[in-house]
């Protein structure tokens, strides 16, 4: 098979100079054929020499398979008479009859025939058809056809075959050379042919025992070609036992392909071409080999007379070239029929142009006499309608030919067309599986293959096969097959490559109808391939992207979901451990203080009542600060006022508290109320540890629906390459964690004065369905 | 005490989710014949039940109870028994529940250390109240009187130019304790800074200007 399949055969013949072996061969075989047929007029040669011993005349020589040798003359047989020449010239003039006896004693006569006899010019005449056959067909086939081992083979029996019904042409005037050529044809034909069915028969085996098999045959042929040298350049007497050899090679090659033929057909064969292709060789062998070989070489071997006149038999020969370039062809039929139907829309339109231009030219010629002159003696006439002619006849056959064939072949829309018409579609292909269904769609408008399937590595490790006729989606593991560029029978296989790395492969099966691919397929399939190749690298690396997002997407939820959790736990805890706090160790002490109180006044019992209230006192500041009790109890704005005054009493903060008085109107669901305060607290102590500031403001103002907490303050303002610890806005990521769940706001500027402001918007309208979300329950203050 | 017995016994609830407190509290009743407990509760809703069941007169209220808050409880009562009068004892002083309170119309709140015979005679009070309807919680008014000893004192050393971690230092407690009394110290005095805590401890007569830091009153 070609290692270019998909190029178009006109091309690659053109590029691989085929053209001018199969050139070369045949102006080989007309100028022998020319020297054969010239040979007719010589003289005949008998194919004998003969020498003086003892004063007796002896035949020394006999051409192998020359006349003299087939009356049975041999070295050594005494001359007894000679006509046409003398014994001295025999040399000069060959003689016409010579009569020897031979060693048994038996006469021998052999007679130069006459060479004008109808029957041997019916001869000829066969011989040179039946040849020229074998030329046309081999040289044709070798042209035309993609198989390399096949054609090849093809032309060399081809050649093989003329040289040998050629030099047949020649042999009935006994010439050295002729008989030469006939040797060297029939063991050329019956190589080349047993070369041919198995490259036919086995293509597979014959690439990749190619060079043993043609090792083998060369020294079968070299061997048979010296037995035969050496009895040409002896007396002759070696033919004898080199012709039951050569006989019986020949007869074991066409043999063995008679039988490899019928093999390959028995053996199941997949495409129907390749069965008719095998069908056609059979009858080739059955209808020109066979007999050849019964009624020719058979008896050759054993030594028996030929029952049918050796020029009848090889007439059989004749189906053989016409049956074999057909089975060639069947499988390459595509540029023939092409050709032809190329030949026939060209010869109508160029019919029907030159018409048309008689016609006006002679139109013209009445109006513009030719020798005239126009434009005022500027321009030529005959100049005018040359230029005229030569300008508009190609431009007009062109487009004429190629909307009739069109037309007429209901070609379609040109690949070319198709082409642009795919990148479109690609263009506007969203997804992978779209993608896929459109290249398939249009390599079967343009190819119409049997198959199609494309694989595609999804994943590393994975593959997508996409197949039509089957356009289910299958996912599998990668097999070594998905990478490996290999052309088994019809799948033609192409490796998608894009950016350096394999996307995929796309294998295509043969034309439905056995054809060829069209040059414009070829270039289709050409353009195709990159094209899809990066289309595809592209949509699968968007999947893989979008795979990747909705990943990260799920990854960030998750972590919302954890740090929300985390923080409702750890209010949890918080409130929790204040309220374990309360109600057991602080009222154990309440207790106790109340006892000291109502105890005798001693100055150890007031020392300990001291003790005990100091105990009490940070009892309570550790439940203060752990959650402030009001905040559960009374609701968000006396929560903000503890910290306020609580942040007051830290430092020598200025801080301002500015209250919508509608906030204490509002029923602030818990979850809401804790996240504010929360966050007002976060701010705060931002402000104590970063701001450098004297005085800060917070503000807490509604609306219906949404709540603004503002906290600003004097001091150096926010520079995010400033905070300390090299751990950037921690503190303002948690404010964004506690607002995240309520859709809240937050963003931190710096006010025109220098200070930061930190804004807080809550949604307020939103959060009335679920008030009672998260952070516990109890209800916040709302007395009204 | 027999001059003292009156025809009327006043009846009591107390509410108190802590067992020991809630005893000690009853225990103050017990020698008062005038004032009789009916019943006690450890949560809101036992409360709300008992006093829907037994219609007392007065209701002694914790502020932190295991189910619900005493706000609540009170809010709840305002509505449903409106006739009952409450009294809150609790330990937080903090102004803000003060407030809170008054507007529920709390008759009075003590803190949990008011001594015994001061909480039975705001009782007896509250339960006598037809001549002090919406009685406002004496302890709780804006001024020095209602600082406590130690509160006293951190003003004291406020005034006298202490930071909050020198305090803690010199009083040996916790920071976190004596920004607690500041707090409160602040709170009670309705001031903004702790720099007009310390004009208003001067304005006060509390601590002399020309004292000198470093120096106990």
């Amino acid at each position: 098979m070609s290692g270019l399949p998909m190029r178009n055969r006109w091309r690659q013949a053109i590029a691989s100079r085929r053209w001018l072996i199969a050139t070369a061969a045949m102006v080989l075989a007309v100028l022998y054929g020319e020297l054969c047929l010239r040979q007719r007029h010589s003289s005949v040669d008998l194919g004998v020499h003969t020498t003086v011993i003892d004063g007796q005349p002896v035949v020394a020589q006999v051409y192998p398979a020359g006349l003299a040798w087939a009356a049975g003359i041999r070295p050594g047989d005494r001359v007894v008479a000679t006509t046409g020449a003398s014994g001295s010239d025999a040399q000069v003039n060959p003689p016409q009859s010579l009569t020897v006896v031979t060693a048994t004693g038996e006469p021998r006569t052999v007679t130069a025939s006459p060479l004008a006899t109808p029957q041997l010019r019916s001869r000829w005449i066969a011989f040179l058809v039946i040849a020229t056959l074998f030329v046309a067909v081999g040289t044709g086939v070798f042209v035309l056809s993609a198989a390399g081992a096949g054609s090849t083979a093809l032309l060399g029996m081809s050649m093989a075959a003329a040289l040998a019904l050629l030099s047949a042409i020649a042999t009935p005037t006994g010439a050295l050379w002729a008989l030469i050529g006939v040797h060297v044809g029939m063991v050329g034909f019956a190589t080349m042919t047993c070369l041919l069915f198995l490259a036919l028969a086995f293509p597979h085996i014959t690439q990749v025992w190619r060079r043993r098999i043609y090792g083998v045959c060369t020294s079968v042929a070299v061997l048979l070609f010296t037995g035969y040298a050496l009895s040409v350049l002896g007396d002759g007497r070696w033919y004898d036992l080199v012709r039951p050899w050569l006989f019986g090679t020949m007869l074991c090659y066409l043999l063995a392909a008679c039988g490899l033929s019928v093999i390959a057909l028995t053996r199941t064969a997949q495409r129907r071409g390749e069965r008719v292709a095998l069908k056609l060789a059979v009858l080739g062998v059955c209808g020109g080999v066979v007999p050849f070989c019964l009624l020719v070489l058979l008896p050759g071997i054993v030594g028996l007379s030929l029952p049918l006149p050796s020029d009848l038999t090889a007439i059989s020969l004749v189906a053989l070239p016409i049956s074999l370039g057909l089975a060639v062809l069947t499988q390459q039929w595509f540029g023939v029929e092409r050709l032809a139907r190329r030949s026939v829309v060209a010869l109508a339109v160029w019919s029907v142009l030159l018409l048309s231009y008689s016609l006006a030219l002679e139109g013209m010629r009445q109006q513009f006499p030719p020798g005239g002159s126009l434009v005022a003696g500027a321009v030529h006439t005959t100049t005018f309608h040359v230029v005229l002619i030569a300008g508009s006849f190609p431009f007009a056959q062109i487009t004429l030919r190629r909307w009739l064939e069109r037309r007429v072949f209901h070609a379609g829309d040109p690949p070319a067309v198709q082409f642009q018409r795919l990148q479109s579609a690609l263009a506007q292909a969203r997804d992978v599986e779209m993608l896929t269904a459109t290249a398939l769609t249009h390599i079967r408008a343009v190819l119409r293959p049997t198959r199609i399937t494309l694989v595609l590595m999804a994943r590393p490790g994975a593959a997508r096969v996409y197949c039509w006729p089957n356009t289910n989606r299958d996912e599998r593991p990668l097999q070594r097959s998905d990478r490996d560029c290999v052309t088994p029978g019809t799948w033609r296989r192409f490796i998608l490559r894009a950016q350096g790395q394999v996307v995929g492969t796309l294998a295509i099966g043969g034309h439905r109808r056995d054809l060829d691919w069209s040059p414009e397929a070829a270039d289709f399939i050409a353009g195709l391939l990159p094209l899809l190749a990066i289309t595809l690298y592209n949509a699968l690396l968007l999947e893989r992207l979008q795979h990747q997002v909705m990943l990260l997407g799920e990854r960030e939820y998750a972590l919302a979901r954890l740090s929300t959790q985390l923080l409702q736990t750890q209010e949890d805890e918080r409130r929790r451990l204040a309220f374990d706090l309360h109600d057991d160790p602080l009222q154990r002490t309440i207790l106790l203080e109340r006892a000291f109180i109502e105890a005798p006044k001693t100055v150890q019992t007031t020392r300990w009542r001291l003790a005990v209230a100091e105990i009490a006192t940070s009892l309570r500041a550790i439940c203060a600060s752990l959650r402030p009790p009001m905040l559960d109890d009374l609701g968000l704005t006396p929560a903000l006022a503890w910290l306020v005054n609580d942040i007051r009493a830290r430092s020598d903060l200025n801080v301002d508290l500015q209250l919508d008085a509608q906030i204490d109107e509002l029923p602030l669901p818990t979850a809401l109320a804790v996240a504010l305060y929360r966050v007002t607290q976060e701010a705060l102590n931002n402000c104590l540890k970063h701001a450098n500031a004297t005085h800060v403001t917070v503000t807490l103002s509604c609306t219906d629906v949404q709540i603004q907490l503002q906290v600003a303050d004097n001091g150096q303002g926010y520079q995010r390459a400033e905070v300390p610890c090299g751990r950037p806005g921690l503190g303002i990521a948690g404010m964004h964690e506690r607002l995240r769940p309520l859709g809240g706001r937050l963003t931190v500027g710096t006010a025109p004065a220098g200070g930061t402001i930190v804004t807080v918007t809550v949604p307020y309208q939103e959060m009335r369905n679920d008030r009672r979300a998260t952070y516990g329950a109890v209800a916040p203050d709302h007395c009204g | 005490m027999t001059a003292e017995q009156r025809t009327e016994q006043w009846r009591l609830i107390i509410v108190d989710d802590h067992p020991v407190m809630l005893a000690g509290t009853a225990q103050l009743f017990a020698e008062c014949p005038d004032l009789v407990v009916v019943g006690t509760a450890t949560t809101g809703q036992e409360a709300l039940q008992l006093v829907a069941d037994l219609a007392p007169d007065l209701l002694i209220l914790d502020i932190r109870l295991p189910d619900m808050s005493g706000v609540d409880v009170a809010r709840t009562m305002r509505v449903d028994a409106p006739s009952v009068r409450i009294l809150v004892l609790t330990g937080y002083d903090d102004p803000a529940y003060g407030k809170a309170f008054a507007r529920l119309r709390v008759y009075g709140m003590l803190a949990k250390t008011t001594p015994g015979s001061e909480i039975v005679t705001a009782a007896r009070r509250i339960c006598t109240g037809e001549q002090l309807p919406m009685m406002a919680p004496a302890p709780f008014e804006l001024s020095i009187a209602s600082l406590t000893e130690r509160e006293q004192t951190v003003l004291t050393l406020l005034a006298a130019g202490y930071r909050n971690r020198e305090m803690a230092e010199r009083l040996q407690v916790a920071l976190k304790t004596v920004e607690f009394h500041v707090s409160q110290v602040l709170e009670k005095l309705g001031v903004r800074s702790r720099t007009e805590a310390m004009g208003k401890a001067i304005a006060l007569g509390l601590i002399a200007p020309s004292e000198t830091p470093h120096q106990e009153p």
